[in-house]
């Protein structure tokens, strides 16, 4: 009975920890820059409130038009440093789209933590890649979408491949399969009234069979060299990555629009 | 001339038996070994002409035969009788490769391979409707060839490597050249004009262990043809079946390269011996959805050849199978590594 009751108060203390916490309003996105209106701002927060519950991660989408004299990797840095998001623990687990729309019209992308291990450099760069097009249109709405929705995407995805890969596309899939399906039935249709199975050394006299000379002489060579692609932003950091002030490293992708 | 093959026990007509290899008796059933059989017991009849029709010594019977035939039963007495003439001279068949495999081992073996079928429509599948199986010895010629075979050919390799920033490939050009003796042994082409070449060539191989002198006794019972090609005229046809054997053997011997490219490929094929032989095949005909289906059986190794219906169905049903299988299979490991459903 002791036990049941040490049990049973150990839990009531911790639904008091994450009950007040859940509770919490938690704000997901910082418009400063005021780019969203009040109603874009309203759907935006409630997909990456969705989105970050699901992934058990922060997604987070700060704007700004005044860095105060940073750039924008500084305030992306200050600004988690400051705010210390996380999926319930304080400095956590945390994805950043930061938007400046000062006269460097800059974007930063940044990892924290979970976040740095699955949105590493590379998959930022490609979140980066699809997102500017709608930036460099001003659509920021759009852009915030498709960070987010990307966002979720790749944060399901092994961060041992790339969440882009032909591979995981339910077209080629099914295309490959196809394919599979096909050649495999054909040669059964083409297999069916028998194959021939006598090969070249069914009948050959290996006694009266030789080479008689041979010759394999080398007459020339070719070289050609190409340029290697240098692919973008190591994993675990790297590239676009760092450490805030605060001591928090992260991944990151920069780029203007 | 109509040769029967009398038991000296009861004086019955006496058929090859494909399970002992001896001529059996149907009614004492009295052995006769093929190579001491008493030529005595070795009944003739004379025709005056090369005709059609023989008269059945046994039963007075017309045996009508076609121009090729050189054994085959009395259709009224069931006999098994063979045409001497006809295989006598100019078409003396050196060797034979007798039966083993018998009637009812090959109607067996028919049904077990028709219930097999995965893409045969059902009704097929209980093979109830076989029309026929005759037990045939078909002409074949084999021939002995030498080849001399000279080839020339570009060969690459190709390295690659990496320094700097830079990626090289290197590619070595070798020139290739060989020249070879091939020699084939006892090639076989079907020398029927009635048999289909691609069926006669999937029923290869045969094992020739079991090549014997030809001895008419072994013909007893069962249908036999003679050849309508010479050897020379079906030389072509040795050369063009040889040759894939060569390519494969030319490109054995020609190793170690990346890719090889055959700048000149000369073969010269001569012809050491040909043997004109009989080889046994079981002709199966079965009636299938007012369509004859013809099948062969290697009457030595079982093998059977022939185009079964299709049933699209049952393809069908494969292809979704395979395909939905893969696709599920690529879907649940894409689901695994984390991708989405999309």
């Amino acid at each position: 009975m002791r036990k049941y009751l040490i049990v049973l108060s150990i839990i009531t203390f911790i639904s008091f920890l994450v009950v007040p916490a859940a509770l919490a309003e938690e704000q997901y996105i910082y418009d400063d820059g005021e780019l969203f209106t009040e109603q874009e701002r309203e759907e935006l927060t409630q997909l990456a409130k969705e989105y970050s519950a699901e992934n058990e991660i922060s997604l987070l989408i700060v704007t700004a038009t005044e860095l105060g004299g940073r750039d924008v990797v500084q305030y992306t840095q200050d600004f988690y440093d400051d705010h210390g998001p996380g999926y319930n623990k304080s400095h956590g687990d945390a994805a950043m789209l930061t938007i400046d729309f000062s006269a460097n019209r800059e974007v930063y992308l940044a990892g924290f933590y979970k976040g740095e291990e699955y949105l590493d450099s590379g998959r930022l760069d490609q979140i980066r890649e699809q997102i500017t097009p709608y930036l460099r249109n001003e659509n920021f709405f759009e852009a915030g979408k498709l960070y987010l929705e990307k966002a979720d995407q790749y944060l399901g995805v092994n961060p041992a491949i790339n969440p882009e890969s032909i591979f995981l596309k339910t077209w080629f899939q099914l295309a490959v399969a196809v394919i599979i399906g096909g050649v495999v039935v054909g040669s059964m249709i083409f297999n069916m009234g028998g194959r021939v199975t006598v090969s070249h050394q069914t009948y050959v006299d290996a006694k009266r069979s030789r080479v008689k000379s041979k010759s394999d002489t080398f007459i020339r060579k070719t070289v050609s060299k190409s340029k290697i692609q240098k692919s973008s932003g190591g994993r675990g950091g790297g590239g676009g990555g760092g450490v805030t002030r605060g001591g928090h490293s992260h991944s990151g992708s920069r780029g203007s629009f | 001339m109509l040769v029967h093959y009398k038991c000296p026990n009861c004086g019955a007509d006496m058929n090859f038996d494909s399970a002992s290899g001896h001529l059996s008796c149907g009614s004492c059933g009295h052995e006769e070994h093929i190579d001491t059989y008493d030529d005595v017991n070795i009944s003739h009849s004379f025709e005056e002409e090369e005709a059609k029709e023989y008269q059945c010594e046994n039963c007075g019977a017309i045996v009508i035969t076609d121009k090729d035939t050189t054994a085959t039963s009395c259709s009224f007495c069931g006999a098994g009788v063979v045409l001497a003439d006809r295989l006598s001279g100019d078409l003396a068949p050196t060797k034979v490769i007798p039966f083993t495999i018998s009637k009812e081992e090959a109607m067996q073996a028919f049904k077990k391979w028709c219930k097999n079928g995965r893409l045969t429509p059902k009704g097929f599948m209980t093979a109830d409707r076989v029309k026929g199986i005759t037990g045939m010895y078909v002409p074949f010629w084999m021939y002995d060839l030498d080849n001399d075979v000279e080839v020339k050919a570009t060969g690459t390799k190709v390295r690659t490597y990496t320094r700097g920033d830079y990626r090289y490939r290197e590619t070595h050009y070798y020139q290739v050249h060989r020249d070879l003796d091939v020699s084939y042994i006892k090639v076989p082409v079907d020398a029927s004009e009635k048999m289909d070449d691609q069926l006669m060539d999937k029923l290869e191989p045969y094992n020739y262990g079991e090549l014997k002198d030809f001895k008419t006794p072994y013909l007893a019972g069962y249908l036999a043809e003679k050849y309508n090609y010479t050897d020379q005229e079906l030389f072509g046809r040795v050369k063009e079946k040889v040759a894939k054997f060569i390519d494969s053997y030319v490109a054995s011997t020609i190793s170690g390269y990346s890719s090889v490219t055959y700048d000149r490929k000369h073969i010269d094929t001569k012809q050491r011996n040909s043997y004109y032989v009989l080889l046994p095949v079981w002709m199966v005909y079965y009636d299938f959805d007012k369509q004859e289906h013809t099948f062969a059986m290697n009457g030595q190794t079982g093998k059977i050849v022939g185009k079964p219906p299709l049933s699209y169905g049952k393809a069908g049903a494969w292809f979704a199978g395979i395909a939905g299988g893969s696709f599920i299979i690529f879907k649940s490991i894409a689901l695994m590594l984390g991708g989405g459903w999309l």
